[in-house]
């Protein structure tokens, strides 16, 4: 697995100019471009625009919620103004996505989305404890991957490879069986925010909004299949999105006024573009990028201000005057099997994590476990299905779906 | 005088009991010292009172006591966030809650005693007639006791802040690190199997886990 150079920047987020907030407004016409081609992707590119999305509608979302809480009509006017940016990027960005890509396809790839990006941060976080926390994450994801690719390939008979393009694994991971948890054992220990260090907040923040995305379309999409085995899986894997974001919301340090995490918001969505602009290797859509980078350098500058203004903080004080951007789309398979050789069973509690044998008998996820999984569970009757079935193993990418099927199967017979 | 402005002022002084009056059910219900609980129910009954004196006052003049002025939500916003402090952060021990309690009520008071005490100059400057003696009788009646919200308040903190400093035994040492990531936290304490700094595929470059410096603002 030959790993590409990496390649960090460092900008002057505050510094760097941007366009304009009263040029970033675009018409119909300008917003929706045409979708990419789902069979000459790249399945980075793909990646990049699933994070995007998820990005915006995170900036979106909070937005509001800050709108809904403050009286300040300057910091209104200014909300809405790049609110309605956020808004319209979004679109761009969604819309990239083609009508022939099925929800299913698109699922895999939203995992695609969640292993690649959270095994990158894992590897990249400075902070040991948050590591842990997204190594915890990681697995799970992975596991979700293996299940909706047998749910494609019985459901629609597509090789969830041609989405994967070969650079992320197909394999159980911790079972998604034992994702569903008691809601309280999710919640973590946060960071400080004035000891954490920027990276940390920006991975935290970026994996939550990216979560968020995942229950989103996972609640909102499942229902549109017939086939109850598949509005089944998505409802139990989208239950497990909402786990995901407890578990990382719960990172985040309450005392972060509302003003700080916008800033914080835009700052994350400056690093995220960075890096979709560095990386991108269709150009008609980093220059998508490259625009929309230097829309949130302008958001992010204004809200730097408004910080100084109002709470007397320079932001650079909070989050650096530097900002380094090193991460990319790129294989991590060694990376995960190594987590997953040692930390599969782990489990987690009281905002630490034990072995399973270790976990005690009061742990409130069995309870909980019990009472979910008490007739049946789809993430396994999935695997059931495809093993009973007889057609002979023929469609390319069936030998590997065989053999996470058998480990799958063998995981579940050991317990 | 504008009435209007007076009136102002009322519905933000009686938002200013109504406020402590939620102050005090809050702290009493949690407050372990004999004391404090029981001169919590005391002043809160009396500020309970403050609350309907200032209802009738603003009756009398003609103003409408569900009226609520903008200096009012101010101090409505204000004297939640007294209260949201410990949402927003903890964990506090019980002796360290019981004394932040006792220091919200002091700032409480201080701005209620405040208001009082500038209806009282008001009166004595007012002619005579029908306000200045419906606010003589409402001062006479409050003013006191107001004195003694504060001046307790005030003796009282001190008094607990000098023997949590002098007798109190030292706070446990992972009380912290049980809701924040600190910056001394092993990890391994916490974690069966961590992912080892060297098992991180040499592409990702980690930025060795140097404590971060805590974030101070800089003089302009
Ligand atoms: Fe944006
Ligand atoms: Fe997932
Ligand atoms: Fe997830
Ligand atoms: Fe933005
Ligand atoms: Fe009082």
């Amino acid at each position: 697995m030959a790993s590409p150079a990496v390649e960090s920047v460092t900008l002057e987020p505050w510094k760097e100019p941007g366009i304009p907030l009263e040029d970033q407004y675009r018409s119909w016409k300008q917003r929706v471009k045409a979708p990419y081609d789902k069979h000459e992707v790249d399945a980075y590119t793909r990646t990049r625009v699933i994070l995007m999305n998820g990005v915006e509608n995170g900036a979106w979302n909070f937005s509001h919620h800050f709108s809904r809480s403050t009286d300040n009509f300057e910091i209104r006017s200014l909300l809405a103004r790049t609110r309605m940016v956020e808004q319209q990027q979004q679109t761009t960005i969604n819309w990239l996505n083609p009508a022939d890509q099925s929800v299913l396809e698109t699922t895999i790839a939203y995992e695609q989305v969640a292993i690649d990006l959270t095994a990158y941060f894992a590897r990249n976080e400075p902070d040991p404890f948050v590591r842990e926390a997204f190594n915890f994450g990681l697995l799970e994801d992975f596991d979700h991957l293996y299940r909706y690719s047998e749910l494609l390939d019985y459901l629609e008979g597509k090789d969830p490879d041609t989405i994967l393009q070969g650079r992320t694994e197909i394999f159980p991971g911790r079972p998604t069986s034992e994702h569903h948890n008691d809601p309280e054992v999710r919640l973590l220990r946060h960071y400080e925010k004035n000891r954490a260090l920027p990276l940390s907040k920006l991975h935290t923040l970026t994996l939550l909004c990216g979560e968020q995305q995942t229950y989103n379309f996972y609640k909102e999409h499942g229902p549109e299949y017939g086939n109850r085995q598949a509005r089944e899986l998505y409802a139990e894997i989208g239950e497990v999105e909402e786990e995901h974001v407890t578990f990382y919301e719960s990172l985040l340090d309450p005392t972060e006024t509302l003003l700080q995490r916008q800033v914080q918001h835009q700052l994350m969505e400056v690093y995220n573009y960075q890096h979709c602009y560095a990386h991108e290797t269709d150009e008609r859509i980093r220059l998508i990028w490259d625009e929309f980078l230097h829309m949130e350098l302008e958001h992010l500058q204004l809200w730097g201000q408004m910080l100084l203004k109002y709470e007397g903080i320079e932001p650079e004080a909070l989050f650096g005057d530097t900002l380094t951007v090193e991460f990319r789309f790129q294989e991590n398979q060694g990376y995960v099997r190594k987590v997953l050789e040692q930390q599969m069973d782990l489990r987690q509690w009281n905002s630490e994590w034990q072995d399973k044998a270790d976990v005690s008998s009061e742990w409130p996820s069995h309870r909980y476990r019990d009472l979910v999984n008490a007739d049946g569970v789809p993430s396994e009757e999935i695997v059931d299905l495809q093993a009973m079935r007889q057609d002979p193993p023929e469609r390319p990418g069936d030998d590997l779906l065989a053999r996470a099927r058998e480990a799958a199967l063998k995981i579940r017979e050991r317990g | 005088m504008h009435k209007a402005v007076l009136l102002d002022k009322l519905s933000e002084f009686l938002m200013v009991e109504q406020c402590g009056w939620q102050l005090y059910r809050v702290v009493q219900s949690r407050a372990q010292d004999a004391e404090l609980r029981e001169r919590y129910a005391e002043f809160g009954a009396e500020t309970d009172r403050h609350r309907t004196i200032l209802i009738e006052l603003i009756t009398q003049l003609g103003g409408d006591p569900d009226y609520i002025s903008p200096t009012a939500r101010v101090a409505q916003a204000k004297s939640e966030a007294l209260l949201q402090s410990v949402l927003v952060c903890g964990p506090l021990s019980d002796k360290e809650m019981e004394a932040n309690d006792l220091e919200n009520v002091l700032l409480a008071e201080t701005k209620d005693h405040a208001d009082w005490h500038l209806l009282s100059e008001l009166t004595e400057q007012l002619p005579k007639g029908k306000t200045r003696t419906a606010l003589e009788n409402a001062v006479s009646q409050v003013e006191p006791q107001e004195d003694e919200h504060l001046e307790w308040a005030a003796s009282k903190l001190a008094a607990l802040g000098l023997a949590a400093l002098t007798t109190e035994a030292p706070p446990d040492p992972l009380r912290l690190e049980r809701s924040v990531i600190t910056p001394g936290v092993k990890v391994k304490q916490v974690h069966p199997a961590p992912v080892s700094l060297r098992s991180l595929l040499d592409a990702a470059k980690v930025p060795a886990s140097e404590p971060a410096p805590a974030s101070r603002t800089s003089a302009m």
